[in-house]
């Protein structure tokens, strides 16, 4: 039976069996799982663009124009400038010789030109008061770290 | 049974291409998910392209501030390691050419006074340009430069105010110049204190 049935068959009917292709079923489930995968990168993407975010935040600029092919140019706005406060200690300026980056014309952490104090002064030796013959104190001879 | 089946059968169930009705769903479906398509770039590659050519623009931006803060510092930054004392390399002036593209720095020597330590920023080939004259070092401070601007502040005359605008890719980029993106930067140099 089986034997007439493959010589009575036409090539017509033998190739009706096969696989053509893949079924529409299969060709969504590729799409679906290829889908999750790719939706799998979003949070890196994300991750990025906040990154980036926060880091273009650190200096605005006063104006930004974006320009693209078939668009009119689009213009925004900040009006944020930034001022470059030298300190007003010159030995603050010698030894850091940077100015800082802010958005007002002054510094307000800036404690200017300060003269030493018990916080900066410590006496770390003995106080000696030098005597002449009368037993006045004509000179004084103290040890101090400043800080 | 087979026989009977043979010719006829064969023929009529093999597809040799699609039918009109099939034609039209595809091209409806294709068109459908090229509109969804283009409205996610739309609203999501092109904010992703302005935040990445924005950071480029900070970045260089931050060279440049970082740059010009040192040298407004009130102290010459380049002094062979040397701080010195209080009168030697210390802030003189500054100027700025009629033009207002060359930044002029001039710092006291080892000894007040001229002849001055010069310091010049200007832009060349879309770079920002440190150059100390005496020693003639040149040092890139930013890239992507297509503005420099040096006036006096509008504000306050004794403040000098230094406009860099960025371009992102600049021209001499190899990417495509379009879209493209461009931040002009605005710093105010404040006088260091006598």
């Amino acid at each position: 039976m089986r034997a007439a049935c493959d010589l009575t068959s036409s090539p017509v009917d033998r190739s009706k069996s096969r696989r053509r292709g893949a079924m529409m079923l299969e060709t969504q489930i590729a799409l679906v799982v290829l889908g999750i995968g790719l939706a799998g990168l979003c949070p890196f993407v994300v991750m990025q663009l906040r990154q980036l975010t926060k880091l273009e935040s650190r200096l605005v600029a006063y104006t930004y124009t974006y320009n693209s092919v078939g668009m009119a140019s689009r213009t925004a706005q900040s009006n944020q400038s930034y001022y470059l406060v030298p300190w007003n200690n010159p030995w603050t300026r010698k030894l850091t010789a940077r100015a800082q980056l802010l958005t007002t014309s002054s510094n307000p952490g800036d404690p200017g030109v300060t003269t030493p104090s018990a916080t900066h002064v410590t006496l770390t030796g003995p106080f000696a008061p030098t005597y002449d013959a009368f037993g006045n104190v004509t000179a004084v001879t103290v040890t101090v770290q400043v800080q | 049974m087979y026989l009977r089946a043979e010719p006829t059968v064969g023929h009529t169930r093999t597809r040799r291409g699609f039918t009109i009705t099939e034609m039209v769903i595809a091209t409806f479906l294709t068109a459908f998910l090229a509109v969804l398509l283009a409205a996610a770039v739309a609203t999501f590659a092109r904010p992703a392209a302005e935040v990445d050519c924005r950071t480029r623009l900070a970045l260089e931006a931050s060279l440049a501030a970082e740059a010009l803060a040192r040298d407004l510092g009130g102290f010459s930054a380049d002094n062979s390691g040397n701080p010195g004392t209080l009168t030697q390399y210390k802030f003189a002036n500054w100027s700025f050419s009629s033009d207002g593209t060359t930044l002029f720095l001039n710092f006291q020597g080892t000894s007040p006074g001229p002849p001055y330590l010069i310091v010049t920023y200007q832009q060349q080939n879309y770079q920002l340009v440190r150059t100390q004259l005496t020693s003639g070092v040149q040092t890139v401070v930013a890239s992507h430069v297509t503005g420099f601007l040096v006036q006096a502040d509008p504000g306050n005359p004794n403040n000098v105010q230094i406009e860099l605008t960025l371009t992102y890719p600049d021209p001499s980029s190899p990417r495509r110049p379009f879209p493209n993106f461009s931040g002009t930067y605005v710093f105010i140099g404040v006088p260091p204190p006598p």
